[in-house]
């Protein structure tokens, strides 16, 4: 009503709403170093004007709502990146793993011990009846072995070091749907109302952001404000209030596949169709990079057992007898030398004649220039191009890894700040409002001032 | 675009932390003197760096051969040499008594059978524990006689080979059989002309003595066929010791090249990144300081 309570209504109204915008400030204030905060602000509007003599009277102004500042498409795209760095990440740890197990650069590693044992042969082809050659051969050949042993496994160790994390990630994943389910249920239950539910909003952001550096995600949101979150295959982790788990389960090769559980008893194995996160990261990392390394020392052990056997078992040891297999075994695992010859080095066979023990050394020569026989690779390579590569491959795991995260860190830091740019509370800029606002109620209240004067002299007046 | 406080710090934070990691980079290099500390920071030159490592190891091992090979031969040409030395005195024995010296016959036929004794003695010469002149049967003498100066073979003809190269043996030893036996038997030679000297038929003996002038002679020739072969592996030997000196020194290059860092550049990018490094510290500790709060009174 356009009169002197209109106008005092008018200044409540103004005091009220700049009083709101304060709260609000300071709230932004508050939440400067949150994590995910977006910042927030009031919206104020005019009130219905009355119309009355001379026109349209304004009837002062009203907070209507409290908006979040905040992009969405944004929104959508850090997740998305995040999947990737969060995968690039979990296999450039991994595979540097399996780099630092191989120990080349210094010096210590297989390639080593294969040329030791191969020299150990030569030594004993200079003096095919030196109990120290002997001996000295017996020492090399255990620790060819015990190497080979030793980073098979390790490489394994590396696998289930793997599904430790993947144990822990599948728990945080569940507890991370659980809250985010919660969630919905508040937010839409406060925005039914038609208020907006900011700040509980923006956990729910920061949740599923986490989620999404762990797994691969796709998020959509709801007319009823809530979001629903699918996994691979389409399969749901949160919709609508209630979230479903992710646990693990062993296969055959004794490692964890994950599943996905449908609350009523069965399961999904989804482990083949993750594709992102760092879940992708572990699984492609044990299933797929270290298994290859693990056959090819496998075959790398495999060549030299079948090769050097053969050769020794058609030489002459000291006693003139036929050679012995000199390794047992027919892996990387299992590789080891024969207890008999570990415990008789005479049972080495040098000769390549019955007769010829103990000078001839010809089996001794044969089996030390294997080295240089081509037995890998389908006959076009040596044990050490063989064993060469799988160490540049390695290598070459880990700098494309690493190239990637690279890539990857810089992408999500990229989009982080620009997220910042837009959602960010700038201190300035509030202290800037926070001078605005409180010029503002003093203003108005001013006004009150003014409208009280005003009433006196009216009631004065008779 | 807005910039806010926050992202003003975080942009400064990524920028030390890019120059902290290529800082801490440079000083694994610096102070490893390696270019390449991982496979992953050169995948090719590492699998190079493995090649070249296993070369350098390989030579080694073959010098060792080598040393191994010129031993064995060294002490056979001695032995050879001195078993030479001897059967020319015999020869000379043989020469003087076919011309019919009958008082000075036993002296002579003690003398060859000294210069038998020590001609079996030397051909029984041992390196370490091995019989050089046996052949593969290294561990038995390969020589023996009996009362009546009949010598026996005990070793064979095997080869005792080393390793000098790829896929590349040589064979270093010399057997008894062929440097005293095959061809002119030096021994049966020796036996025939103790007992030319001993005969007591003395026109009989002389003409035995006679007849063994020319297998000794043709004893020498073949020692020295013998020694002759040894020699040129020798030569083979040394040869091959030179070339591998060589060629071992062109691979340390090599891996040099490879796997060291150029020190003067890598110390020159470490100090340029320190004070690259310096000048990110400074300007953030002059932005991040400032706010209006500091001029609102």
């Amino acid at each position: 009503m356009p009169d002197i309570y209109g106008i005092l209504n008018v200044a409540r109204g103004a005091l009220l709403t700049q009083q709101r915008a304060i709260d609000v400030t300071g709230h932004n204030i508050a939440n400067v170093n949150t994590p995910g905060y977006s910042r927030q602000k009031v919206n104020m509007q005019t009130n219905t004007p009355i119309p009355f003599s001379p026109g349209q009277m304004g009837t002062g102004v009203n907070a209507v709502e409290i908006q979040r500042i905040y992009d969405s498409f944004l929104g959508v795209q850090i997740s998305n990146e995040n999947q990737n760095l969060g995968r690039w990440e979990a296999q450039k740890d991994c595979i540097e793993k399996v780099e630092m197990i191989l120990d080349e650069t210094s010096g210590y590693g297989l390639s080593q011990a294969m040329g030791e044992f191969w020299n150990a042969w030569q030594d004993l082809a200079n003096n095919p009846s030196g109990h120290t050659e002997r001996t000295l051969l017996k020492t090399k050949s255990e620790i060819l072995s015990h190497t080979f042993n030793k980073i098979y496994s390790d490489l394994q160790q590396i696998q289930k070091d793997t599904d430790v994390s993947i144990k822990g990630t599948i728990q945080e994943i569940n507890l991370i749907t659980d809250q985010i389910a919660g969630l919905n249920q508040q937010i839409s239950q406060i925005e039914v109302t038609g208020q907006n539910a900011n700040d509980l909003r923006d956990s729910r952001d920061l949740l599923l952001n986490e989620l999404s550096s762990m797994i691969d995600i796709t998020t959509s949101e709801g007319d009823n404000g809530k979001v629903t979150v699918l996994v691979s295959g389409g399969r749901p982790l949160v919709q609508d209030n209630s979230s479903w788990d992710l646990s693990t389960e062993t296969n055959v090769s004794g490692l964890q596949d994950i599943v996905w559980l449908d609350g009523s008893g069965s399961s999904a194995n989804i482990t083949n169709s993750i594709s992102g996160g760092k879940l992708k990261g572990w699984i492609e990392a044990r299933d797929a990079s270290i298994p290859g390394y693990l056959s090819s020392l496998d075959d790398l052990a495999a060549t030299i057992i079948s090769e050097v056997n053969t050769l020794h078992q058609g030489g002459f040891d000291l006693n003139s007898n036929p050679g012995e297999p000199f390794f047992t075994g027919t892996s990387a695992s299992q590789i080891a030398v024969n207890p008999s010859i570990v415990n008789d080095v005479n049972l080495i066979a040098a000769s390549g004649t019955a007769g010829g023990v103990p000078g001839d050394n010809s089996t001794a020569i044969a089996i030390a220039n294997l080295q240089y026989a081509h037995t890998m690779s389908g006959g076009t390579a040596t044990f050490d191009d063989y064993y060469n590569s799988v160490v540049s491959d390695v290598g070459n795991d880990v700098q494309t890894a690493t190239t990637n995260f690279d890539h990857q860190t810089s992408m999500v830091n990229h989009l982080n700040n620009y997220r910042e740019s837009i959602s960010g509370v700038s201190l300035d800029e509030e202290m800037i409002n926070l001078i605005k606002f409180q010029h503002a109620y003093d203003a108005a209240a001013k006004l009150i001032t003014t409208v009280d004067e005003l009433l006196n002299t009216v009631i004065n007046m008779v | 675009m807005r910039v806010t406080n926050r992202l003003m710090a975080d942009t400064v934070l990524s920028s030390l932390y890019k120059n902290t990691h290529q800082l801490l980079k440079l000083q694994e290099t610096v102070s490893s003197e390696k270019r390449i500390n991982r496979p992953s920071d050169d995948p090719i030159g590492m699998g190079k760096i493995l090649d070249y490592r296993k070369v350098l190891s390989s030579i080694d091992q073959y010098n060792t051969n080598i040393t191994r090979g010129k031993t064995q031969i060294d002490l056979t040409e001695s032995c050879l040499e001195a078993i030479d030395d001897l059967v020319l005195k015999a020869r000379r024995i043989a020469v003087e008594q076919s011309a019919g010296e009958l008082e000075t016959r036993p002296n002579a036929a003690q003398e060859v059978k000294n210069i038998y004794d020590q001609i079996l003695q030397l051909a029984n010469t041992k390196l370490g524990d091995t019989y050089i002149l046996s052949g593969h049967q290294t561990d038995t003498a390969p020589f023996s006689r009996d009362a009546g100066y009949n010598a026996t073979y005990h070793g064979d003809d095997g080869d005792i080979r080393i390793i000098v190269g790829d896929n590349l043996d040589i064979k270093i030893n010399v057997t008894g059989e062929d440097a005293l036996r095959s061809g002119v038997d030096v021994f049966d030679s020796l036996r025939d002309l103790i007992n030319g000297l001993e005969d007591p038929d003395t026109t009989a003996g002389t003409a035995q003595i006679a007849t063994q002038v020319t297998p000794l002679s043709n004893a020498l020739d073949q020692i020295k066929a013998v020694r002759a072969e040894a020699a040129s592996t020798f030569i083979q030997l040394e040869t091959t010791e030179n070339q591998l000196a060589n060629f071992k020194l062109n691979i340390e290059d090599m891996l040099s090249d490879t796997e060291d860092a150029d020190m003067a550049q890598a110390i020159v990018e470490l100090q340029i990144q320190k004070t690259a490094y310096e000048t990110s510290l400074a300007t953030a500790a002059k932005i991040l300081q400032r706010s209006l709060m500091d001029f609102l009174r």
